[in-house]
């Protein structure tokens, strides 16, 4: 019973961190390439493309916050 | 310099419109705006063409300078950058994106044969030919230079004719008619490619254009008489409000009912204010910077599709059309109350 | 805190005669900022250039055509030239030149044609057995082998060329530099309101130097030429330029890089310099990091001497000296727990390191999220002080203040699961004040907006998690070294230590573009949305 606790526990980490690294980099790619094409005919947008560039980064921030709290907090209480 | 990219020769990838339509607003951006036009019509001749050459026309003044000077130099450098930055559209583009440029760029095609089917009637030298000539086309631009090249008329034609989309044309018949079977063709051409979207807006707008074109065709045979073989030469079927038939009836009306018949449509404000005036160059005129205005107004869309690039192809080309105004005005010593309301802002 | 110059707006008249004038002295004084003249009618209509403009324009034109042709940048060099040194050669000077090149060019347009036909009859390929006279061939092929020499005779034309350009580029450049100030005076005129005999020209100047100005022209002008201040609301765009002191200068270009401030809104440049270096160190922590980023925009600053690089190795510097502070607090030196290394236990009774990245990321995570609040609290205030000087009391109450009593709400409600007290009735009176407050003010779409107030703090924290995936990166990287190349020793060890640099190096790189990227995004999203409006314009005065 507990390794199969465990094992969800872990699988569903895994997957937070997964899913939404893909979800960001799905996001990032189309944001990215639109800022490319802006700043190819316009310079000064440099810095705001790439700030733009790393708006969807938040997304696997919070998955990767999900399956910390869920390894290091959720796991423990369980157990 | 204006290399034209043939439809058939490149790879073409899938279109990517988040990239496309972003870099397309980005060059929207750089246009001139209204205040800018004012400034030009202030300026002289050089003053323009450094103006340019300070901005989005940097590149071909600065490699076109050496050679010419002037009006010649600006004509030149807003022809060649209207061709290259059409190509580079095309090259950006994508399928999706070139399909829709390509159409609209084949008009070109068209303007350049004319223009050098003219030029060798009228034996003018290469010269004064490739002024007229804009590099953008779904031919190749070297076909065109080279038919600047041929010696006679007549050996431009038997070259014209190899090409299938040609093979109707005929060496006896006169220029004029050989232009309006030119466009014609142009027009059906693209309408059967077109022919699974009839309801999208680059159609209405192409339909528009052939209203335009009909409406002004018919204005001139009113005013100048007609027979039955001119009235066939110059109507195009396929118009937004008018087909042939009812293009002949439009013809044969008196002004009370034309005005009634045409005041339906959004052109019958233009046609009414401008209908009496000696010559009908305003009112030409007016109906062109209308379709101009109308199309700018048809290409507002939304980013995933290709509506801002055909915005752009419209806005780029009354830029171009405004600039050359204002410098042919400029150069002919016309009046500034008038360049300016030949343009279209 | 409110640190722009006051600009007062101003009107200049004059009689036309005196414009040319007028325009030498106000572009001498460096302190007008021009407002274009916009809208035309019969009366009132842009003004025309001055002098001789078409000539100068066309020179221009030759000598950007010239330099075009010539491009491996050769730097500004100030033109040094009085007008009439320059007016009487320069002409003669730019067209020789220009006819010159104009002749080489066309010596190696030739050429090209020439070769490029030796190429075609090159491919045709055999022409014996077929028929021709043997002379025939052979002059062929005295053609065909005359192609080296002439690629040489080509190259050696283009060599010629360049070192002539070369030669008068310094020329050039200073002519360039000239014309161009020269013509921005003959223009200036475009950008004025003219009539029939006078002009007349809009702008702004710092309040402070308005009876300088008008006693200058007074003494030269007398009557003619007139300035006056004239009254202007605060929705106009007030040019902006800022007075900071030299520390906080940098982080301008931060406003810079988004947009810059409208007249009537809050100043945030002291606060990013404040969180913004703070986030960073926070993130990247690490004492050799931090070290590494200090010495080297250090010297890069010798090298770099732009404003805009100063103004970024500026931030870069602050910013590594909150990362050593954060990386004695997390005790890394370059992912070693150095503390530990040392052998050091406590630091004036504190337990050392203070927090450990990797064990203790849950109170880093609540600290990134306290420290989310706070800032977001800090943008909702600014947003109030906005709306109360713009708008009303009202206004700031219902947008802003709904927003602040929110937050306040949610943090008596958490304090009361942890601590006894009145705290439970606080909280939740706040909240439905708050919730009302907000229908009112935005209806109930506000309802939704809370969603993203909480997206907004809970991207606090990546200031926990950007700086966990460096460290876990750094880590990796010493773990690889240590335990896996070196024990293989010989010369493993020298190949444990270029992965050792190299990775760090790395790291190094990915962390400062890392933190700075994210720093920036707090501040622009999560921070500016609450307040910042921006849309101002910046002040550059004519003439610069």
């Amino acid at each position: 019973m507990e390794q199969l606790i465990i094992a969800i526990v872990v699988l569903s980490s895994v997957i937070s961190v997964i899913a939404t690294g893909f979800a960001a980099a799905w996001a990032e790619k189309h944001i990215g390439s639109a800022a490319v094409g802006a700043i190819t005919e316009k310079e000064e947008l440099f810095s705001k493309g790439l700030v733009l560039t790393v708006i969807p980064e938040t997304i696997v921030i919070f998955g990767l916050t999900v399956s910390l709290v869920l390894l290091f907090v959720v796991l423990p209480q369980l157990l | 310099m204006g290399s034209s990219v043939s439809i058939s020769s490149p790879y073409f990838e899938e279109t990517n419109y988040s990239y496309l339509n972003t870099r397309v607003r980005a060059m929207q951006s750089k246009l001139y705006k209204e205040n800018t036009y004012f400034k030009l019509l202030n300026m002289e001749i050089s003053q323009i063409a450094r103006f340019l050459g300070e901005g989005n026309y940097k590149y071909e003044i600065e490699s076109l300078s050496g050679n010419y000077k002037g009006v010649e130099l600006i004509e030149y450098s807003i022809n060649y950058n209207l061709g290259n930055t059409y190509n580079k559209l095309i090259k950006m583009g994508g399928k999706a994106a070139s399909k829709y440029a390509f159409a609209i760029f084949s008009k070109w095609d068209i303007h350049n044969i004319i223009a050098v089917l003219r030029g060798k009637y009228s034996n003018s030298s290469e010269y004064e030919i490739e002024k007229t000539l804009i590099p953008i086309g779904e031919m190749p631009f070297n076909f065109i230079q080279s038919l600047v090249k041929t010696s006679t008329y007549g050996e431009v034609i038997k070259k014209l004719k190899k090409i299938e989309r040609f093979e109707f044309i005929d060496e006896n018949k006169e220029i004029a008619d050989l232009e309006s079977e030119l466009f014609k063709e142009y027009y059906k051409n693209i309408l059967e490619k077109f022919r699974n979207e009839k309801k999208s807006i680059f159609i209405k707008f192409i339909k528009t254009e052939i209203d335009i074109t009909n409406i002004k065709n018919i204005l001139r045979m009113k005013r100048y008489g007609f027979g039955i073989e001119e009235e066939k030469k110059n109507t195009i079927e396929g118009g937004l409000f008018f087909n042939v038939k009812e293009l002949s009836s439009l013809l044969r009306s008196n002004e009370e009912d034309f005005l009634k018949k045409v005041k339906m449509t959004p052109y019958g404000s233009i046609i009414e204010k401008h209908l009496h005036e000696t010559t009908l160059f305003y009112l030409e005129e007016y109906l062109e910077k209308y379709l101009m205005k109308c199309a700018k107004e048809y290409f507002i869309g939304d980013s995933f599709n290709i509506m801002p690039v055909l915005h752009y192809i419209i806005s780029k080309k009354i830029e171009v059309d405004n600039l050359r105004k204002i410098s042919r005005g400029k150069a002919s010593n016309l009046e500034k109350k008038i360049i300016e309301n030949s343009l279209v802002i | 805190m409110n640190s722009n110059v006051r600009m007062t707006k101003i009107v200049l008249v004059g009689t036309k005669d005196n414009m040319k004038e007028t325009i030498d002295i106000l572009h001498s004084l460096k302190i007008i900022h021009i407002i274009d003249f916009k809208e035309h009618d019969e009366t009132f209509e842009v003004g025309k250039s001055l002098g001789e403009v078409a000539i100068f324009s066309e020179l221009l034109i030759s000598i950007r055509s010239l330099l075009h042709k010539f491009d491996n940048g050769l730097g500004n060099i100030k033109a040094t030239y009085t007008k009439s040194e320059v007016s009487r050669n320069l002409e003669k000077e730019v067209f020789e030149t220009e006819n010159i090149i104009k002749g080489y060019s066309e010596k190696i347009g030739k050429i090209d044609s020439v070769l490029k036909e030796i190429e075609n009859i090159e491919s045709i390929g055999e022409l014996k057995g077929i028929g021709i006279e043997k002379k025939i061939i052979s002059s062929v092929n005295n053609l065909i082998s005359s192609k080296s020499q002439l690629e040489a005779y080509r190259t050696e034309l283009k060599d010629q060329m360049d070192a002539i350009i070369e030669q008068e580029s310094i020329h050039l450049l200073q002519y360039e530099d000239f014309l161009s100030n020269e013509i921005e005076k003959m223009e200036a005129p475009l950008r004025f309101t003219t009539t029939k005999n006078t002009f007349l020209i809009e702008g702004w100047i710092p309040e402070n130097k308005y009876q300088d100005i008008k006693s200058i022209l007074k003494k030269k002008f007398n009557n003619r030429v007139t300035i006056d201040k004239v009254k202007f609301s605060h929705n106009e765009d007030v040019p902006i330029e800022f007075k900071h002191p030299i520390p906080i200068k940098p982080f301008e270009l931060l406003l810079e890089l988004f947009e810059y401030p409208k007249t009537k809104e809050i100043d945030p440049t002291f606060a990013i310099f404040i969180t913004f270096p703070l986030f960073y160190g926070i993130m990247l922590g690490d004492i050799g990091y931090g070290l590494t980023i200090f010495f080297t925009s250090l010297f890069m600053k010798t090298k770099f001497k732009t404003e805009g690089w100063g103004m970024i190795l500026g931030i870069l510097e602050y910013s590594s000296l909150y990362t050593i502070i954060f990386g004695i607090i997390y005790g890394e030196f370059f992912g070693f727990g150095i503390f530990h290394f040392l052998g050091i236990d406590k630091i004036f009774g504190l337990q050392m390191p203070v927090l450990n990245r990797i064990t203790d990321f849950m109170p880093i995570m609540i600290l990134s999220m306290a420290i989310g609040i706070f800032h977001i609290l800090l943008g909702l205030s600014f947003g109030f002080i906005n709306h109360y000087r713009n708008h009303n009391l009202k206004k700031a109450i219902l947008e802003k203040g709904s927003w602040i009593m929110l937050i306040f709400s949610i943090i008596f409600l958490t304090i009361n699961i942890y601590m006894s007290g009145p705290f439970f009735y606080i909280g939740i009176s706040l909240f439905l004040t708050s919730i009302i407050l907000l229908i009112i003010g935005e209806g109930f779409i506000g309802l939704i907006h809370i969603f993203s107030l909480m997206s907004n703090i809970l991207s606090y924290l990546r200031l926990m998690a950007i700086g966990l995936s460096s460290v876990g990166i750094a880590i990796v990287i010493n773990s690889i070294v240590t335990k896996v190349i070196f024990p293989k020793g010989g010369v493993f060890i020298l190949l444990g230590y270029i992965v050792l640099i190299g990775g760090h190096m790395g790291n190094i790189l990915l962390g400062i573009i890392a933190s700075f990227l994210h720093a920036l995004r707090l501040h622009y999203v999560e921070f500016f949305t609450k307040f910042y409006e921006g849309g101002g314009v910046k002040y550059k005065p004519f003439g610069t």
